[in-house]
């Protein structure tokens, strides 16, 4: 690891990811601008391009989106305990509001104050999404070629594709491409 | 003997849990209502609509309250742990191999593939949850709205949700 980058205490790291899980209404993806504002643009704990990266490998990986880049954020930060607490700083506050509700539930409360308050939150939740997307621009889209590698996943992912194959295409896609790119460049070079 | 079941079950749903939120319900429903029968069909789909709305991942809240239905608060932590488990030594192990061979060109070409691929798959995500949220213009404004203060006014999105949701109960006692 290089050593510019400023060292999180882990406490921090358990605060930042415990925030952060307990807003994560609608699923994992919404964690992502969260997570970009509070690890790289506040804290500067990564760069854009690392913290592109790790997006795509921790979508490639089974289980929870968002718990996997917490994993991987804390263990790129402070090696395993850092892994172990970002985990459970992802994760417990979830835990807690659930069975919070299913204990309610099962004693018959009426919950309608949390269903609109969740209602009110969904526009809200898309909206985040879509701006994750957009903050990620600077990293993944540079150049013509990568807008055509994302309308193609995209129509790909539109038409019911499975994920994890849209991704194994884009990394051979820029494999074959990139290497194409050089011989032609040595070729020009007498 | 439960635990030792709802441990097995969950870990094996934690191990081919690829793809996201939705995927992972549906292996979930094989497991615990078709091949477990721990819950009916119908119980099934009201824990998917408490996990849809309260914060987390919904696989993980899902195992949650599964575990909680069949054991209790121990029952809740064998299940979420066991969810967790195989992904996080899987994600370890992938920390540990990217770090080594970071600076490996035939790897720095396949991210550049897949960086605008992971975008592709935010903007999915969001046209999936939209197709089912957005359902009224009211909706959409609310949306567009949310997207203008995030860009413009930069503000914070923890705060973003708390407004939001604050409406929501505002306008749900009216």
């Amino acid at each position: 690891m290089s050593g510019n980058q400023p060292r999180c205490p882990l406490i921090k790291l358990f605060w930042v990811f415990a925030k952060i899980g307990a807003v994560t209404f609608g699923g994992g993806m919404i964690m992502l601008p969260l997570i970009q504002k509070c690890v790289v643009e506040d804290k500067k704990w990564l760069d854009e391009d690392e913290y592109i990266d790790i997006v795509t490998v921790t979508n490639s990986a089974p289980g929870a989106f968002a718990v996997n880049a917490a994993v991987y954020i804390g263990y790129k930060l402070r090696g395993l305990p850092g892994a172990l607490v970002a985990a459970l700083g992802a994760i417990i506050p979830s835990f807690v509001i659930i069975l919070l509700i299913a204990f309610l539930l099962a004693g018959g409360k009426n919950l309608k104050a949390l269903n609109d308050f969740f209602y009110g939150v969904r526009p809200a939740v898309v909206a985040l999404i879509v701006y994750a997307a957009f903050k990620l621009r600077k990293s993944g889209l540079q150049t013509p070629a990568n807008w055509i590698f994302l309308a193609l996943a995209l129509i790909l992912l539109l038409l019911g594709l499975n994920p994890i194959l849209v991704i194994i295409a884009g990394a051979l896609s820029g494999i074959v491409l990139q290497s194409l790119h050089k011989v032609s460049k040595k070729e020009e070079t007498p | 003997m439960i635990l030792w079941n709802l441990f097995c079950s969950f870990a094996l749903i934690g191990c081919f849990a690829f793809g996201g939120g939705y995927a992972i319900v549906s292996l979930i429903q094989n497991e615990v209502v078709s091949k477990q029968g721990w819950l009916t069909i119908s119980e099934f789909i009201n824990i998917i609509a408490v996990s849809e709305s309260t914060p987390g991942p919904i696989a993980v809240n899902t195992a949650t309250y599964v575990g909680y239905k069949i054991a209790g608060i121990i029952g809740a932590a064998t299940a979420t742990f066991a969810l967790l488990l195989p992904p996080f030594i899987i994600v370890i192990a992938l920390a540990i191999i990217l770090r080594r061979h970071r600076k490996n060109p035939r790897l720095q070409q396949a991210f550049w593939g897949m960086r605008p691929v992971i975008i592709a798959l935010i903007l999915n995500a969001a046209f999936i949850l939209g197709a089912q949220a957005l359902l009224s213009p009211w909706a959409i404004a609310a949306a567009v709205l949310a997207l203008v203060l995030l860009i413009f006014v930069k503000i914070n999105p923890i705060l973003l949700i708390f407004i939001y949701g604050a409406a929501g109960v505002i306008i749900g006692l009216m």
